[in-house]
């Protein structure tokens, strides 16, 4: 799905009629799934984080969507594929530099 | 190449250096990652999403990471990227490379032992390294605040041996 078209299907669900109130909160949203949520990799063919947030969503009663909608912005945690990446990276040189002979060390001469 | 390193509550002093960054700049934001806070990079990236995406349109994919309390990763991961940077747009002429840290004292840290390596490294080229920097002109912070909090102490060893050799045995 495009994202203007999530973007309106979440708008519906959540209520939103003023365009201040949509300004307030897609744009985030857009931003997070740009940046990690879309790496989800159990979305099915063609859905995304925006569509999929507001198919959760609906499943609420209409009074607590926004409480629901809160506890995504303010309290999901999503460790991405890159931030998993750069960790691994990170201990498998810590762990080298506490044995040099299993690769290169892992602290650089400063000068 | 604009490396800001991303801080809480430094939008306003982010701007001031923003102004002076040209347009056509590539810009690599900083976040930190791993950090105690989980949720800490992506909130920072929504405090500064006006000024360094919405605006600039920079990429998401220039983001990297840096560890919060570990300076030395923070040295390696940032000298690394200008290095690679510098090698990078040699090929269509070079570039100047700017720093601006704006994150805790531990990265600051370790992006002032990257940076003053850097300088060593730009001795054969025509730039080396900027630190453009806004100092805030006062501090706001309320006695609860003050009282609340928690501060961790760290202790860096940068140079030399932590200990004798003869104690260890």
């Amino acid at each position: 799905m495009k994202d203007i078209n999530a973007q309106e299907l979440l708008a519906q669900v959540m209520g939103w009629k003023e365009q201040d109130v949509v300004q307030e909160h897609v744009p985030t949203l857009q931003l997070l799934a740009d940046y990690k949520y879309n790496q989800y990799q159990r979305y099915g063919p063609g859905k995304r984080f925006v569509e999929s947030l507001a198919l959760w969503l609906d499943q609420f009663e209409s009074a607590d969507r926004a409480h629901a909608l809160e506890l995504v912005q303010k309290r999901l945690i999503f460790i991405s594929e890159q931030e998993i990446s750069h960790l691994v990276t990170f201990y498998n040189q810590r762990r080298s530099a506490k044995n040099p002979s299993c690769g290169f060390p892992f602290w650089g001469k400063i000068a | 190449m604009w490396f800001p390193i991303l801080g809480e509550n430094r939008l306003a002093q982010i701007k001031k250096v923003e102004e002076e960054i040209p347009a056509w700049a590539e810009i690599c934001p900083i976040l930190p990652h791993p950090s105690r806070n989980p949720r800490r990079g992506d909130e920072l990236l929504v405090e500064y999403d006006s000024i360094l995406f919405a605006r600039r349109e920079t990429p998401i994919s220039n983001i990297f990471y840096v560890n919060e309390s570990h300076p030395f990763e923070a040295y390696r991961q940032l000298l690394e990227a200008m290095l690679r940077f510098r090698k990078t747009m040699g090929v269509i002429g070079g570039c100047r490379l700017v720093v601006t840290p704006l994150a805790s004292k531990l990265i600051t840290v370790g992006s002032a032992l990257a940076c003053f390596e850097m300088k060593l490294e730009s001795s054969d080229y025509r730039s080396s390294v900027a630190i453009p920097y806004a100092e805030p002109k006062r501090y706001e912070a309320s006695v609860e605040t003050m009282m609340a909090s928690r501060p961790v102490i760290s202790a860096l060893l940068l140079t030399g041996d932590a200990y004798l050799e003869e104690n260890l045995s």
